[in-house]
Protein backbone atom coordinates (compact mmCIF):
# COMPACT_ATOMS: atom_id res chain seq x y z
CA UNK A 1 0.00 0.00 0.00
CA UNK A 2 1.41 3.24 -1.41
CA UNK A 3 1.96 5.76 2.06
CA UNK A 4 -0.58 8.26 -0.08
CA UNK A 5 -3.06 5.00 0.05
CA UNK A 6 -2.71 4.75 3.89
CA UNK A 7 -2.91 7.94 4.80
CA UNK A 8 -6.68 8.43 2.74
CA UNK A 9 -7.83 5.19 4.49
CA UNK A 10 -6.73 6.04 7.80
CA UNK A 11 -8.30 9.36 6.80
CA UNK A 12 -11.44 7.81 5.88
CA UNK A 13 -11.61 5.52 8.79
CA UNK A 14 -11.32 7.98 11.35
CA UNK A 15 -13.95 10.01 10.29
CA UNK A 16 -13.06 13.63 11.67
CA UNK A 17 -16.67 14.82 10.96
CA UNK A 18 -18.38 12.01 13.35
CA UNK A 19 -16.17 12.30 15.98
CA UNK A 20 -15.63 15.69 16.38
CA UNK A 21 -20.00 15.63 16.12
CA UNK A 22 -19.54 13.49 19.18
CA UNK A 23 -17.42 15.93 21.53
CA UNK A 24 -19.43 17.57 24.41
CA UNK A 25 -20.86 21.02 23.25
CA UNK A 26 -19.42 22.50 26.45
CA UNK A 27 -16.36 24.31 25.62
CA UNK A 28 -14.18 23.33 28.59
CA UNK A 29 -15.30 20.15 28.72
CA UNK A 30 -14.96 20.05 24.95
CA UNK A 31 -10.98 20.76 24.60
CA UNK A 32 -10.48 18.11 27.73
CA UNK A 33 -12.38 15.46 25.64
CA UNK A 34 -10.45 16.34 22.62
CA UNK A 35 -7.35 16.01 23.79
CA UNK A 36 -7.95 12.92 25.36
CA UNK A 37 -9.81 11.41 22.18
CA UNK A 38 -6.49 12.38 20.19
CA UNK A 39 -4.49 10.55 22.39
CA UNK A 40 -6.63 7.41 23.13
CA UNK A 41 -7.15 7.19 19.41
CA UNK A 42 -3.36 7.44 18.97
CA UNK A 43 -2.50 4.81 21.46
CA UNK A 44 -5.08 2.32 20.13
CA UNK A 45 -3.47 2.45 16.82
CA UNK A 46 0.01 2.20 18.18
CA UNK A 47 -1.18 -1.30 20.20
CA UNK A 48 -2.25 -2.52 17.27
CA UNK A 49 0.19 -1.65 14.78
CA UNK A 50 2.91 -3.11 17.36
CA UNK A 51 0.82 -6.14 17.43
CA UNK A 52 0.07 -6.28 13.45
CA UNK A 53 3.29 -8.68 13.12
CA UNK A 54 2.81 -11.58 15.40
CA UNK A 55 -1.02 -10.85 14.80
CA UNK A 56 -0.84 -11.68 11.29
CA UNK A 57 1.49 -14.92 11.49
CA UNK A 58 -0.87 -16.13 14.33
CA UNK A 59 -3.53 -16.09 12.11
CA UNK A 60 -1.79 -17.19 9.48
CA UNK A 61 -2.57 -14.08 7.03
CA UNK A 62 -0.28 -12.37 4.81
CA UNK A 63 -0.03 -8.69 4.38
CA UNK A 64 -1.86 -8.40 1.14
CA UNK A 65 -4.67 -10.33 2.37
CA UNK A 66 -4.75 -8.06 5.39
CA UNK A 67 -4.73 -4.99 3.33
CA UNK A 68 -8.09 -7.38 1.65
CA UNK A 69 -9.53 -7.75 4.84
CA UNK A 70 -9.11 -3.79 6.05
CA UNK A 71 -10.65 -2.65 2.70
CA UNK A 72 -13.55 -4.44 3.12
CA UNK A 73 -14.07 -3.56 6.43
CA UNK A 74 -13.38 -0.05 5.68
CA UNK A 75 -15.81 -0.42 3.13
CA UNK A 76 -18.76 -1.78 5.16
CA UNK A 77 -18.28 0.81 7.95
CA UNK A 78 -17.99 3.72 5.26
CA UNK A 79 -21.61 2.46 3.76
CA UNK A 80 -22.81 2.70 7.72
CA UNK A 81 -21.77 5.97 8.16
CA UNK A 82 -23.13 6.93 5.07
CA UNK A 83 -26.59 5.82 6.10
CA UNK A 84 -26.67 6.45 9.79
CA UNK A 85 -26.47 9.72 10.82
CA UNK A 86 -23.80 10.46 13.90
CA UNK A 87 -24.09 10.22 17.28
CA UNK A 88 -25.02 12.82 19.34
CA UNK A 89 -23.26 13.88 22.22
CA UNK A 90 -25.36 11.81 24.77
CA UNK A 91 -25.29 9.39 26.06
CA UNK A 92 -21.03 8.80 27.26
CA UNK A 93 -19.51 9.43 29.20
CA UNK A 94 -19.33 13.12 31.33
CA UNK A 95 -16.24 15.31 30.97
CA UNK A 96 -13.62 14.77 29.57
CA UNK A 97 -13.88 10.92 29.27
CA UNK A 98 -16.46 11.83 26.62
CA UNK A 99 -13.18 11.43 25.05
CA UNK A 100 -13.27 7.80 25.04
CA UNK A 101 -16.69 7.29 25.26
CA UNK A 102 -18.32 8.05 22.26
CA UNK A 103 -15.79 9.65 21.01
CA UNK A 104 -12.95 7.11 20.70
CA UNK A 105 -15.64 4.17 21.11
CA UNK A 106 -17.83 3.50 18.99
CA UNK A 107 -17.16 6.21 16.55
CA UNK A 108 -13.35 7.30 16.23
CA UNK A 109 -11.76 3.59 16.61
CA UNK A 110 -14.00 1.70 14.55
CA UNK A 111 -13.18 -1.99 12.88
CA UNK A 112 -11.80 -0.68 9.90
CA UNK A 113 -9.38 1.73 11.85
CA UNK A 114 -8.19 -1.48 13.88
CA UNK A 115 -8.17 -3.88 11.07
CA UNK A 116 -5.70 -0.78 9.37
CA UNK A 117 -3.84 0.00 12.03
CA UNK A 118 -2.79 -4.08 11.79
CA UNK A 119 -2.41 -3.73 7.97
CA UNK A 120 -0.58 -0.84 7.60
CA UNK A 121 1.15 -1.95 10.59
CA UNK A 122 2.64 -4.82 9.41
CA UNK A 123 4.01 -3.02 6.09
CA UNK A 124 5.19 0.61 7.62
CA UNK A 125 5.65 -0.10 11.43
CA UNK A 126 4.19 1.98 14.39
CA UNK A 127 5.63 5.15 13.57
CA UNK A 128 4.98 4.38 10.22
CA UNK A 129 0.52 4.01 11.06
CA UNK A 130 0.50 7.89 13.82
CA UNK A 131 2.39 9.45 10.56
CA UNK A 132 -0.04 8.80 8.36
CA UNK A 133 -3.10 9.06 10.81
CA UNK A 134 -1.72 12.79 11.66
CA UNK A 135 -3.56 14.77 9.27
CA UNK A 136 -7.17 12.84 10.30
CA UNK A 137 -6.03 13.51 14.19
CA UNK A 138 -5.22 17.35 13.29
CA UNK A 139 -8.62 17.63 11.07
CA UNK A 140 -10.48 16.19 14.14
CA UNK A 141 -8.89 18.54 16.54
CA UNK A 142 -9.67 21.81 14.03
CA UNK A 143 -13.08 20.68 12.95
CA UNK A 144 -13.57 20.66 16.93
CA UNK A 145 -13.02 23.98 17.78
CA UNK A 146 -13.27 26.00 14.96
CA UNK A 147 -16.92 27.42 14.70
CA UNK A 148 -18.71 24.91 12.24
CA UNK A 149 -22.31 24.68 12.38
CA UNK A 150 -23.62 21.01 13.11
CA UNK A 151 -24.79 20.78 9.42
CA UNK A 152 -21.76 21.77 8.37
CA UNK A 153 -20.16 18.45 10.69
CA UNK A 154 -22.92 16.16 9.42
CA UNK A 155 -21.80 17.24 6.03
CA UNK A 156 -17.99 16.70 6.39
CA UNK A 157 -19.02 13.47 8.18
CA UNK A 158 -20.67 12.06 4.86
CA UNK A 159 -18.18 13.29 2.78
CA UNK A 160 -15.95 11.50 4.61
CA UNK A 161 -17.76 8.63 4.48
CA UNK A 162 -18.32 8.72 0.94
CA UNK A 163 -14.45 8.76 0.34
CA UNK A 164 -13.58 6.02 2.74
CA UNK A 165 -16.10 3.76 0.29
CA UNK A 166 -13.69 4.96 -2.30
CA UNK A 167 -10.81 4.10 -0.45
CA UNK A 168 -11.87 0.86 0.86
CA UNK A 169 -12.39 -0.74 -3.00
CA UNK A 170 -8.88 0.84 -3.64
CA UNK A 171 -7.25 -0.92 -0.17
CA UNK A 172 -8.80 -4.06 -1.18
CA UNK A 173 -7.62 -3.59 -4.57
CA UNK A 174 -4.42 -3.29 -4.15
CA UNK A 175 -4.35 -6.78 -1.81
CA UNK A 176 -5.54 -8.16 -4.73
CA UNK A 177 -3.27 -6.78 -6.50
CA UNK A 178 -0.32 -7.49 -4.50
CA UNK A 179 1.85 -10.90 -4.52
CA UNK B 1 -19.73 -4.59 19.98
CA UNK B 2 -22.36 -5.81 17.73
CA UNK B 3 -21.30 -3.61 14.90
CA UNK B 4 -17.20 -5.42 15.24
CA UNK B 5 -18.57 -8.56 15.61
CA UNK B 6 -20.43 -7.91 12.25
CA UNK B 7 -17.75 -6.33 10.57
CA UNK B 8 -14.88 -8.73 11.41
CA UNK B 9 -17.39 -11.66 10.19
CA UNK B 10 -17.57 -9.81 6.80
CA UNK B 11 -13.28 -9.75 6.82
CA UNK B 12 -13.16 -13.14 7.87
CA UNK B 13 -15.20 -14.71 5.32
CA UNK B 14 -13.19 -12.41 2.76
CA UNK B 15 -10.29 -13.40 4.24
CA UNK B 16 -9.09 -17.08 5.85
CA UNK B 17 -5.58 -18.34 7.54
CA UNK B 18 -3.36 -19.52 4.56
CA UNK B 19 -2.18 -22.90 5.07
CA UNK B 20 1.47 -22.62 3.86
CA UNK B 21 4.64 -24.05 4.52
CA UNK B 22 8.02 -24.33 2.76
CA UNK B 23 8.60 -27.98 2.04
CA UNK B 24 12.41 -29.26 2.37
CA UNK B 25 14.32 -30.69 -0.46
CA UNK B 26 14.44 -33.88 0.57
CA UNK B 27 10.26 -33.68 0.16
CA UNK B 28 10.47 -32.23 -3.01
CA UNK B 29 12.87 -35.11 -4.28
CA UNK B 30 10.40 -37.55 -3.00
CA UNK B 31 7.76 -35.76 -4.80
CA UNK B 32 9.21 -35.11 -7.89
CA UNK B 33 10.41 -39.04 -8.20
CA UNK B 34 7.10 -40.43 -7.30
CA UNK B 35 5.27 -37.82 -9.91
CA UNK B 36 7.84 -39.64 -12.70
CA UNK B 37 6.97 -43.02 -10.60
CA UNK B 38 2.98 -42.58 -11.95
CA UNK B 39 4.58 -41.37 -15.46
CA UNK B 40 6.42 -44.19 -15.92
CA UNK B 41 3.57 -46.76 -14.76
CA UNK B 42 1.34 -45.81 -16.25
CA UNK B 43 3.02 -45.03 -20.07
CA UNK B 44 1.50 -47.58 -22.55
CA UNK B 45 3.63 -49.38 -24.88
CA UNK B 46 2.82 -47.37 -27.85
CA UNK B 47 3.97 -44.36 -25.92
CA UNK B 48 0.77 -42.83 -24.99
CA UNK B 49 0.43 -42.14 -21.32
CA UNK B 50 -2.75 -42.79 -18.99
CA UNK B 51 -4.83 -39.69 -19.88
CA UNK B 52 -7.47 -39.21 -17.64
CA UNK B 53 -8.35 -41.50 -14.36
CA UNK B 54 -11.24 -41.83 -11.95
CA UNK B 55 -9.95 -43.24 -8.80
CA UNK B 56 -13.30 -43.68 -6.66
CA UNK B 57 -14.38 -45.79 -9.97
CA UNK B 58 -11.06 -47.60 -10.99
CA UNK B 59 -11.93 -46.12 -14.99
CA UNK B 60 -9.83 -44.70 -17.26
CA UNK B 61 -11.75 -41.52 -19.05
CA UNK B 62 -9.87 -41.80 -21.57
CA UNK B 63 -9.49 -38.61 -24.25
CA UNK B 64 -5.81 -36.98 -25.51
CA UNK B 65 -4.05 -33.95 -25.83
CA UNK B 66 -1.18 -33.53 -27.93
CA UNK B 67 0.21 -30.60 -26.17
CA UNK B 68 -0.04 -32.22 -22.45
CA UNK B 69 1.63 -35.30 -24.42
CA UNK B 70 4.57 -32.96 -25.27
CA UNK B 71 4.51 -31.07 -22.39
CA UNK B 72 5.09 -34.56 -20.27
CA UNK B 73 7.76 -35.01 -22.36
CA UNK B 74 9.64 -31.92 -21.68
CA UNK B 75 8.80 -32.08 -17.78
CA UNK B 76 10.64 -35.87 -17.55
CA UNK B 77 13.82 -34.55 -19.69
CA UNK B 78 13.54 -31.56 -17.40
CA UNK B 79 13.73 -34.02 -14.70
CA UNK B 80 16.50 -36.41 -15.97
CA UNK B 81 18.35 -33.38 -16.45
CA UNK B 82 17.59 -32.23 -12.57
CA UNK B 83 19.07 -36.19 -11.75
CA UNK B 84 15.80 -37.81 -11.54
CA UNK B 85 16.36 -41.41 -13.09
CA UNK B 86 14.48 -43.52 -15.13
CA UNK B 87 12.44 -40.07 -16.30
CA UNK B 88 14.30 -39.66 -19.81
CA UNK B 89 13.70 -43.13 -20.31
CA UNK B 90 10.28 -43.09 -19.96
CA UNK B 91 10.17 -39.60 -22.06
CA UNK B 92 11.93 -41.37 -25.13
CA UNK B 93 8.67 -44.52 -25.41
CA UNK B 94 6.14 -40.89 -25.67
CA UNK B 95 8.66 -38.80 -27.73
CA UNK B 96 8.48 -41.96 -30.10
CA UNK B 97 4.41 -41.91 -30.16
CA UNK B 98 5.06 -37.83 -30.99
CA UNK B 99 7.48 -38.26 -33.96
CA UNK B 100 5.09 -41.06 -35.37
CA UNK B 101 3.10 -38.00 -35.30
CA UNK B 102 4.65 -35.59 -37.41
CA UNK B 103 2.58 -34.75 -40.42
CA UNK B 104 3.62 -32.15 -43.24
CA UNK B 105 1.35 -28.98 -44.03
CA UNK B 106 1.43 -26.54 -46.50
CA UNK B 107 3.74 -24.30 -44.00
CA UNK B 108 6.02 -26.90 -42.78
CA UNK B 109 5.72 -30.30 -40.62
CA UNK B 110 3.96 -29.94 -37.48
CA UNK B 111 2.76 -32.54 -34.59
CA UNK B 112 -0.56 -34.08 -33.73
CA UNK B 113 -3.11 -36.46 -34.81
CA UNK B 114 -6.12 -35.75 -37.65
CA UNK B 115 -6.24 -33.07 -39.75
CA UNK B 116 -6.19 -29.68 -37.42
CA UNK B 117 -2.70 -29.68 -35.55
CA UNK B 118 -2.56 -27.24 -32.89
CA UNK B 119 0.98 -25.21 -32.77
CA UNK B 120 1.24 -25.53 -29.26
CA UNK B 121 1.73 -29.45 -29.60
CA UNK B 122 4.67 -28.52 -31.89
CA UNK B 123 5.84 -26.04 -29.48
CA UNK B 124 6.21 -28.04 -26.60
CA UNK B 125 8.01 -30.98 -28.88
CA UNK B 126 10.11 -28.39 -29.92
CA UNK B 127 10.61 -27.63 -26.00
CA UNK B 128 10.71 -31.48 -24.91
CA UNK B 129 13.54 -32.42 -28.14
CA UNK B 130 15.63 -29.52 -26.88
CA UNK B 131 15.84 -30.18 -23.47
CA UNK B 132 16.86 -33.74 -24.62
CA UNK B 133 19.41 -32.55 -26.88
CA UNK B 134 21.00 -30.49 -23.86
CA UNK B 135 20.73 -33.93 -21.68
CA UNK B 136 22.03 -36.43 -24.21
CA UNK B 137 23.82 -34.05 -26.71
CA UNK B 138 22.32 -35.87 -29.02
CA UNK B 139 21.75 -34.15 -32.35
CA UNK B 140 19.94 -36.43 -34.43
CA UNK B 141 16.86 -34.59 -34.23
CA UNK B 142 18.34 -31.36 -35.15
CA UNK B 143 16.94 -31.19 -38.54
CA UNK B 144 13.33 -31.59 -37.21
CA UNK B 145 13.30 -28.87 -34.81
CA UNK B 146 14.73 -26.45 -37.04
CA UNK B 147 11.84 -27.27 -39.44
CA UNK B 148 9.12 -27.37 -36.57
CA UNK B 149 10.49 -23.84 -35.49
CA UNK B 150 10.04 -22.64 -39.09
CA UNK B 151 6.29 -24.14 -39.50
CA UNK B 152 5.68 -22.21 -36.19
CA UNK B 153 6.72 -18.90 -37.19
CA UNK B 154 5.31 -19.02 -40.91
CA UNK B 155 2.02 -19.21 -38.12
CA UNK B 156 2.97 -15.90 -37.01
CA UNK B 157 1.31 -12.77 -39.22
CA UNK B 158 3.69 -9.72 -39.30
CA UNK B 159 1.72 -7.94 -35.70
CA UNK B 160 2.92 -10.98 -33.92
CA UNK B 161 -0.68 -12.97 -33.73
CA UNK B 162 -0.01 -16.51 -33.84
CA UNK B 163 -2.78 -19.40 -35.47
CA UNK B 164 -3.57 -21.38 -32.42
CA UNK B 165 -4.09 -24.64 -35.26
CA UNK B 166 -2.88 -25.57 -38.72
CA UNK B 167 -4.78 -27.25 -41.02
CA UNK B 168 -3.12 -30.51 -43.04
CA UNK B 169 -4.00 -29.45 -46.23
CA UNK B 170 -5.13 -25.58 -46.14
CA UNK B 171 -2.45 -24.06 -43.50
CA UNK B 172 -3.01 -21.84 -41.10
CA UNK B 173 -6.51 -21.24 -39.73
CA UNK B 174 -6.31 -17.64 -37.91
CA UNK B 175 -7.90 -19.33 -34.37
CA UNK B 176 -6.77 -17.91 -31.45
CA UNK B 177 -5.70 -19.56 -27.81
CA UNK B 178 -4.65 -17.84 -24.84
CA UNK B 179 -1.86 -20.03 -24.01
CA UNK B 180 -0.34 -21.14 -27.01
CA UNK B 181 1.32 -17.61 -27.53
CA UNK B 182 3.43 -18.54 -24.42
CA UNK B 183 4.21 -21.80 -25.35
CA UNK B 184 5.03 -21.16 -29.22
CA UNK B 185 7.53 -18.10 -28.05
CA UNK B 186 9.20 -20.60 -25.61
CA UNK B 187 10.14 -22.61 -28.16
CA UNK B 188 11.12 -20.24 -30.64
CA UNK B 189 13.12 -18.56 -27.59
CA UNK B 190 15.07 -22.28 -26.75
CA UNK B 191 15.91 -22.50 -30.85
CA UNK B 192 17.64 -18.90 -30.58
CA UNK B 193 19.82 -20.53 -28.28
CA UNK B 194 20.55 -23.55 -29.80
CA UNK B 195 20.69 -22.58 -33.35
CA UNK B 196 21.71 -18.89 -33.08
CA UNK B 197 22.19 -18.93 -37.00
CA UNK B 198 18.74 -19.82 -37.77
CA UNK B 199 16.99 -16.40 -36.80
CA UNK B 200 14.44 -17.42 -34.62
CA UNK B 201 14.75 -14.37 -32.70
CA UNK B 202 12.91 -11.74 -34.88
CA UNK B 203 9.60 -13.70 -34.96
CA UNK B 204 10.27 -14.53 -30.98
CA UNK B 205 10.29 -10.80 -30.56
CA UNK B 206 7.83 -9.69 -32.34
CA UNK B 207 5.43 -12.41 -30.79
CA UNK B 208 6.58 -11.46 -27.34
CA UNK B 209 5.56 -7.88 -27.93
CA UNK B 210 2.55 -9.08 -28.80
CA UNK B 211 1.90 -10.74 -25.88
CA UNK B 212 2.76 -8.24 -23.52
CA UNK B 213 1.14 -4.87 -25.08
CA UNK B 214 -2.03 -7.06 -26.94
CA UNK B 215 -2.53 -10.52 -26.04
CA UNK B 216 -4.51 -9.55 -22.68
CA UNK B 217 -6.90 -7.42 -24.29
CA UNK B 218 -7.13 -8.98 -27.92
CA UNK B 219 -7.88 -12.89 -26.81
CA UNK B 220 -8.83 -12.88 -23.42
CA UNK B 221 -9.66 -9.56 -21.09
CA UNK B 222 -11.60 -11.28 -18.41
CA UNK B 223 -10.24 -13.43 -16.19
CA UNK B 224 -6.85 -11.97 -16.41
CA UNK B 225 -4.32 -14.43 -17.64
CA UNK B 226 -1.38 -15.72 -15.43
CA UNK B 227 0.79 -17.31 -18.07
CA UNK B 228 3.41 -19.92 -17.00
CA UNK B 229 4.70 -20.93 -20.41
CA UNK B 230 5.35 -16.49 -21.27
CA UNK B 231 7.57 -16.91 -17.95
CA UNK B 232 9.19 -20.07 -19.38
CA UNK B 233 9.79 -18.13 -22.54
CA UNK B 234 11.29 -14.71 -21.36
CA UNK B 235 13.32 -16.45 -18.77
CA UNK B 236 15.04 -18.48 -21.29
CA UNK B 237 15.32 -14.89 -23.62
CA UNK B 238 16.91 -13.50 -20.57
CA UNK B 239 19.72 -16.08 -21.88
CA UNK B 240 20.05 -14.85 -25.10
CA UNK B 241 23.17 -12.94 -26.23
CA UNK B 242 21.74 -10.96 -27.15
CA UNK B 243 18.94 -10.57 -24.48
CA UNK B 244 16.09 -8.03 -24.62
CA UNK B 245 16.16 -5.65 -22.20
CA UNK B 246 12.87 -5.14 -20.14
CA UNK B 247 11.08 -1.78 -20.87
CA UNK B 248 8.25 -0.30 -18.92
CA UNK B 249 5.10 -2.34 -20.92
CA UNK B 250 7.30 -5.21 -20.16
CA UNK B 251 7.72 -3.88 -16.61
CA UNK B 252 4.00 -3.45 -15.87
CA UNK B 253 2.85 -6.83 -18.01
CA UNK B 254 5.15 -8.45 -15.25
CA UNK B 255 3.94 -6.46 -12.40
CA UNK B 256 0.42 -8.02 -13.54
CA UNK B 257 1.51 -11.50 -14.02
CA UNK B 258 3.39 -11.54 -10.57
CA UNK B 259 0.21 -10.41 -8.44
CA UNK B 260 -1.85 -13.13 -10.49
CA UNK B 261 0.06 -15.19 -9.74
CA UNK B 262 0.73 -14.21 -5.81
CA UNK B 263 -2.95 -14.21 -5.58
CA UNK B 264 -3.85 -17.56 -6.53
CA UNK B 265 -1.57 -18.89 -4.26
CA UNK B 266 -2.92 -17.62 -1.41
CA UNK B 267 -5.89 -17.74 -2.68
CA UNK B 268 -5.41 -21.45 -3.00
CA UNK B 269 -3.75 -21.39 0.35
CA UNK B 270 -6.93 -20.68 1.87
CA UNK B 271 -8.47 -24.11 0.71
CA UNK B 272 -8.09 -26.17 3.82
CA UNK B 273 -11.46 -27.97 3.76
CA UNK B 274 -13.88 -28.13 5.88
CA UNK B 275 -15.78 -25.17 5.92
CA UNK B 276 -13.64 -23.42 3.30
CA UNK B 277 -14.95 -26.10 0.96
CA UNK B 278 -18.23 -23.77 1.15
CA UNK B 279 -16.37 -20.53 0.96
CA UNK B 280 -13.57 -21.35 -1.16
CA UNK B 281 -14.77 -24.04 -3.15
CA UNK B 282 -12.67 -27.33 -3.81
CA UNK B 283 -8.83 -27.89 -4.14
CA UNK B 284 -7.42 -26.23 -7.48
CA UNK B 285 -6.08 -29.17 -9.98
CA UNK B 286 -2.56 -30.08 -9.21
CA UNK B 287 -1.89 -28.75 -13.01
CA UNK B 288 -3.31 -25.54 -11.83
CA UNK B 289 -1.13 -24.98 -8.72
CA UNK B 290 1.75 -26.41 -10.55
CA UNK B 291 1.30 -23.70 -13.17
CA UNK B 292 1.82 -21.47 -10.25
CA UNK B 293 5.05 -23.25 -8.96
CA UNK B 294 6.10 -22.78 -12.98
CA UNK B 295 5.19 -19.55 -12.83
CA UNK B 296 7.04 -18.41 -10.03
CA UNK B 297 9.76 -20.24 -10.48
CA UNK B 298 10.86 -18.74 -13.78
CA UNK B 299 10.61 -15.39 -12.61
CA UNK B 300 12.83 -16.59 -9.51
CA UNK B 301 15.05 -18.21 -11.98
CA UNK B 302 14.91 -14.98 -14.21
CA UNK B 303 15.34 -12.81 -11.08
CA UNK B 304 18.80 -14.78 -9.41
CA UNK B 305 20.17 -13.16 -12.96
CA UNK B 306 19.02 -9.74 -13.51
CA UNK B 307 17.87 -8.79 -9.77
CA UNK B 308 14.69 -7.58 -11.68
CA UNK B 309 12.47 -8.08 -8.64
CA UNK B 310 14.16 -6.64 -5.82
CA UNK B 311 12.23 -6.41 -2.66
CA UNK B 312 9.56 -8.75 -4.29
CA UNK B 313 11.87 -11.59 -4.29
CA UNK B 314 11.75 -12.97 -0.86
CA UNK B 315 7.61 -12.20 -0.98
CA UNK B 316 7.71 -14.45 -4.49
CA UNK B 317 9.51 -16.75 -3.56
CA UNK B 318 7.21 -17.47 -0.05
CA UNK B 319 4.50 -17.95 -2.43
CA UNK B 320 6.48 -20.33 -5.18
CA UNK B 321 7.68 -21.98 -1.68
CA UNK B 322 3.76 -22.20 -0.67
CA UNK B 323 2.73 -23.68 -3.99
CA UNK B 324 4.64 -26.34 -3.99
CA UNK B 325 3.90 -27.17 -0.14
CA UNK B 326 0.68 -27.84 -0.97
CA UNK B 327 1.51 -29.78 -3.87
CA UNK B 328 3.94 -32.36 -1.52
CA UNK B 329 0.93 -32.31 0.73
CA UNK B 330 -1.62 -33.24 -1.69
CA UNK B 331 0.04 -35.82 -3.40
CA UNK B 332 -1.86 -39.11 -3.22
CA UNK B 333 0.40 -42.39 -1.90
CA UNK B 334 -1.03 -45.39 -2.88
CA UNK B 335 -0.44 -49.32 -3.70
CA UNK B 336 -2.43 -48.96 -6.91
CA UNK B 337 0.33 -47.30 -9.72
CA UNK B 338 -2.74 -45.38 -11.24
CA UNK B 339 -3.08 -43.30 -8.32
CA UNK B 340 0.53 -43.47 -6.30
CA UNK B 341 2.60 -40.42 -7.12
CA UNK B 342 -0.57 -38.15 -8.62
CA UNK B 343 -2.59 -35.15 -7.98
CA UNK B 344 -6.51 -35.84 -7.97
CA UNK B 345 -9.48 -33.31 -7.70
CA UNK B 346 -12.75 -34.59 -7.10
CA UNK B 347 -11.43 -38.15 -7.78
CA UNK B 348 -10.02 -37.52 -11.07
CA UNK B 349 -6.30 -36.71 -12.50
CA UNK B 350 -4.79 -36.17 -15.52
CA UNK B 351 -1.35 -36.33 -16.98
CA UNK B 352 -0.96 -32.74 -17.53
CA UNK B 353 -1.51 -32.56 -13.19
CA UNK B 354 1.57 -34.56 -12.91
CA UNK B 355 3.20 -32.50 -15.39
CA UNK B 356 2.64 -29.22 -14.31
CA UNK B 357 3.25 -29.95 -10.34
CA UNK B 358 6.91 -31.90 -11.64
CA UNK B 359 8.16 -28.93 -13.51
CA UNK B 360 6.87 -26.79 -10.56
CA UNK B 361 8.72 -28.95 -8.18
CA UNK B 362 12.07 -29.19 -9.99
CA UNK B 363 11.66 -25.56 -10.97
CA UNK B 364 11.23 -24.25 -7.39
CA UNK B 365 13.68 -26.99 -5.62
CA UNK B 366 16.38 -24.08 -6.33
CA UNK B 367 14.73 -21.25 -5.02
CA UNK B 368 13.76 -21.80 -1.63
CA UNK B 369 13.23 -19.84 1.31
CA UNK B 370 16.17 -19.25 3.31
Amino acid sequence: MTTQLALLALFGALNSGRVSAAAPTNPADRKAALAVCVGALTAALVVFAWLSAPALDTLGVSEPDARIAAGIGLLVVAIHDMLVPGPLPEPGLAGSLAGLVPMTVPVGFTPAAAALAIAIGSESGVVGTVVVALPALVLIVAIALLPIPASWQRWIARSTAMLAAIVGVLVTLDGVRSI
Amino acid sequence: MLGWVLVFGVMAVAVHPEDCRAPSAAEIDRASGAAVGWLAANIEADGRILYRYDRDRGVDEGGYNEPRHAGVLWSLFQAERAGVPGAAGVADRGLSWALDRIQDTPIGPAFGEGARLLTGSSALLLAALDERRLLTADTQHDLLMIELGQTLEAAINDEGVLDASIHRDTGPLGDRSAFFPGEVLWALARLHITFPDEQFDEPALRLGRYIVEQRDEVERPWPPISDHWAAYAFETMDRWPDAPSIDSPMEAWIDRQLGLLGLQVRYESQRVGGITTLTRGPNALGAGVGTLGEGIGNWLELDSRTGLLGDDRDVLAERGACAVGLLVDRQARSDDPRIDGAWFRLGDTQMDDQQHALSALLLMRGHLPA
